[in-house]
């Protein structure tokens, strides 16, 4: 706590990484120069079958070191800690392949800051976002166990040196799709539930968590595949179970960059995965649904997800078959059928331009009118086939998650386009 | 009725619709308006910069300065950006060569705005105009239910001017609620401990602001190194919150005085782990020794953060701590044993 309250709190940068060698080196360095008084940065190599390591080891002249460490969240045998004296911020951990959570809990074991920043390896964050995201640490020590930021999309942006030096907007209808959606859920929906105290979500792209609550919550739950929101359900519950005064923060501006996909396949891969991490949250945590409990988080929070991630797919996709049978049978009154479509998309389009219009008051991070105006007619086209396919990749995720599956799918990314 | 619903469905689509499809045209519409705007500020300010450059070396052209203040905005803004790249003489002959072109009064105006943003900046630009009217005008901001951000950026101001608010008026202007305190107010307060150490350690002896307030209160006179400090660290050691306590130690170990000695053994029981954590830290850097038989204690203890810090003060201790920690290694119980085994190997390494 005397950690919190000083000018900046010490923050361990958790970046796990399975076959990055490609780009690892620029990522790491990107780490190594943001803006903060206090980081080290924690490099998990989970495994990989490539040369992570190797090019690790080579690019900054590490060496094997003895760190001591416990094992306070369980995670696969760590093999070995290298650092370099010539970076005494960087460690980098070796250790046997258990998947994204597992990484995570070896990264948090080894870590002694205070607060933990988990990311991906290949999301790249502003210079200052540490200094941004850890404010509502130092404001409230007492209460604060997690920050969420603001994650956007890269696509179309240009990129130098591992940093965002102009922000663009992608090309390809998907990445403008997907500029709409995230607008939405981070610039709207985030922002509201954690005003709510209600947010269920961190995005595990870019969230700052106190490491003594996360330890205390058993760190990450291996074998999710959405171990960002389960680890966040987890604090509530142990929070509340502990009657503890908390809260969990979402803080607008500090922006974490990452790539969208733009391919059918591979976005249809992620979104199932996202449902299935969604689901499995849902179930693993089921005796908070509706629970006074829990609060407005057991009450709220997972109303939210049982109708918008458990119900809404189904019901959405049953209606999309419903429609054509019961035209077909003449039961269905065609009238009533337009009108409610036309309420449900104009009510869509409505949210979205909410969204950019608080983007575009608050923020205005896209540099160019010709911007605001794709994203205006990317909120409206989404409404036609994007949605509907989006439903029916959260339709597979559900099967996915019904026949156990447990496999995130390969994540194939295009690369940032360089400055 | 059917119909009726049927219309009233229809009626909220359009609704909708229209709005949204309207409001986001006047969006990019005003877009459109500002970035001609935005292009032609920038040319301004391209020239105020420049003409500010002169003002470096004594060559302001006077008329055209005269001009460019009548935009405060800009010159708050460019000013400041200035001053983080220049400082002392070159500074002041800038400011002095705006003051004659009247920026004083301009920027007096501009923290009368609306804008936040604007008021901001003018309270940051007016710290480089040291005067009784820009001085007065700060302290009447500060106390003037504003923003937060606002009332952060003329307390700064009237720092930078060589200003020392009262640190109660300060505090009261603040308002600063049950648990939040702004990140900034740190650095402010560490200026003001500095320039008026009594009356802040008054203010921290009478206890009565929030916790988070109180913490970072204590956290600063860690970093001021002063050991008139010492007998309100060791009575907030004893605080009943247990941020406070272990900002408390914290700082008592950065003052490294022997006479915490007694504090510091007490709070090595505390019952918050960051507390007895804070505790074997403070034992480490103020070197003390005759602790190293409770810090060998504490290799055993249930969390291992405070394992970890008593192995590593036990280190700073020198060849009693060393031995203490050898022992352990050898012949203490497995958890107190693994922990000084490594923390023994890392310091090998």
């Amino acid at each position: 706590m005397a950690a919190l309250c000083g000018h900046g709190a010490p923050i361990a940068l958790l970046s796990p990484a399975y076959n990055e060698a490609v780009t690892i080196v620029q990522s790491v360095r990107s780490l190594l120069s943001l803006q903060y008084p206090a980081f080290e940065v924690i490099v998990i190599n989970d495994g990989s079958k490539d040369a992570t390591l190797d090019t690790l080891i080579e690019a900054f002249e590490l060496k094997p070191v003895s760190r001591a460490y416990d094992l306070a969240v369980p995670c696969n045998e760590i093999r070995g800690v290298y650092a370099s004296p010539r970076l005494p911020r960087l460690v980098v951990i070796d250790k046997v392949n258990g998947g994204k959570a597992d990484a995570l809990n070896a990264g948090i074991n080894i870590s002694r800051a205070p607060v933990l920043c988990s990311m991906d390896a290949d999301s790249l964050l502003e210079p200052d976002s540490l200094l941004r995201a850890v404010r509502p640490f130092v404001e409230d020590p007492e209460r604060v166990i997690a920050v969420g930021g603001t994650v956007r999309l890269a696509n179309g942006c240009r990129v130098r040196d591992g940093r965002v030096v102009e922000i663009g907007l992608g090309r390809h209808p998907l990445a403008l799709f997907q500029t709409v959606e995230y607008l939405r859920a981070f610039l709207m929906a985030r922002l509201a539930w954690s005003r709510m105290g209600a947010l269920t979500i961190i995005s595990g792209a870019f969230g700052l968590f106190r490491r003594e609550a996360v330890v205390r919550a058993g760190g990450y739950t291996r074998g999710t595949v959405g171990e960002d929101m389960e680890l966040v359900v987890k604090l509530h519950r142990q929070m509340r179970r502990e009657k503890r005064d908390y809260r969990i923060a979402y803080v607008p501006e500090p922006v974490c960059w990452t790539e969208a996909p733009e391919s059918w396949r591979v976005l249809g891969r992620q979104r199932s995965r996202w449902h299935r991490g969604s689901l499995e949250t849902f179930f693993r945590h089921w005796a908070m649904f509706l629970n006074p409990r829990y609060g407005r988080v057991g009450l709220i929070g997972f109303l939210n997800i049982f109708i918008v991630d458990v119900l809404g797919p189904v019901i959405e996709v049953l209606g999309y078959i419903l429609i054509p049978v019961l035209w077909l049978l003449g039961i269905l009154s065609v009238e009533y059928l337009l009108a409610f479509l036309a309420l449900s998309f104009t009510f869509g389009i409505t949210i979205s331009v909410c969204s950019l219009a608080l983007e575009e008051i608050q923020l205005r991070r896209y540099p160019k009118a010709r911007d605001l105006a794709l994203l205006t007619l990317a909120a409206i086209f989404e409404n036609f086939g994007y949605r509907q396919i989006n439903n029916l990749w959260r339709i597979r995720g559900l099967w996915q998650y019904l026949r156990g599956s447990e496999s995130w799918g390969v994540m194939t990314r295009k690369g940032f386009r360089a400055g | 009725m059917t119909g009726g619903l049927l219309g009233g469905l229809w009626t909220a689509s359009l609704l909708m619709a229209a709005s949204s499809v309207l409001f986001m045209t006047g969006l990019v519409i005003a877009r459109l308006i500002s970035e001609a705007g935005r292009a032609r500020r920038r040319a301004r300010r391209e020239a105020l910069v420049a003409d500010m450059m002169s003002a470096m070396d004594g060559e302001a052209d006077a008329a055209r300065l005269k001009s460019e203040v009548r935009e405060p905005r800009l010159v708050a803004r460019a000013l400041l950006e200035l001053s983080t790249l220049i400082r002392g003489r070159e500074l002041a002959a800038v400011t002095a060569a705006l003051t004659q072109a009247g920026a004083e009064p301009a920027l007096l105006r501009l923290m009368r705005s609306r804008n936040g943003e604007d008021q901001i900046a003018a309270c940051e630009a007016l710290g480089l105009f040291p005067s009784d009217k820009a001085a007065a005008a700060l302290k009447t901001r500060l106390k003037r239910r504003t923003s937060m951000r606002v009332r952060i950026a003329a307390a700064r101001a009237l720092l930078q001017m060589g200003e020392t608010p009262d640190l109660n008026d300060l505090l009261a202007a603040f308002d600063i609620g049950e648990v939040h305190a702004p990140l900034e107010l740190s650095a402010i307060l560490d200026e003001i401990a500095r320039r008026a150490t009594e009356a802040y350690l008054e203010r921290l002896k009478s206890s009565r602001d929030a916790p988070a307030l109180r913490a970072m209160m204590v956290g600063v006179l860690g970093r001021l190194g002063r050991y008139e400090a010492l007998p309100v660290l060791l009575g907030a050691a004893s605080d009943p919150e247990p941020s406070v306590r272990a900002a408390a130690l914290s700082a008592l170990g950065a003052l490294g005085h022997p006479d915490a000695e007694p504090i510091i053994a007490a709070a090595l029981d505390d019952p918050v782990p960051e507390v007895r954590a804070e505790a074997c830290d403070a034992a480490g850097r103020t070197a003390l020794a005759a602790l190293a038989p409770r810090l060998a204690e504490r290799l055993d203890d249930d969390e291992w953060l405070v394992r970890f810090r008593a192995a590593s003060a036990l280190l700073r201790l020198g060849e009693a701590g060393r031995e203490t920690l050898d022992a352990a290694a050898g012949r203490a119980s497995p958890r107190a044993m693994r922990t000084a085994q490594m923390v023994l190997a890392e310091a090998a390494a």
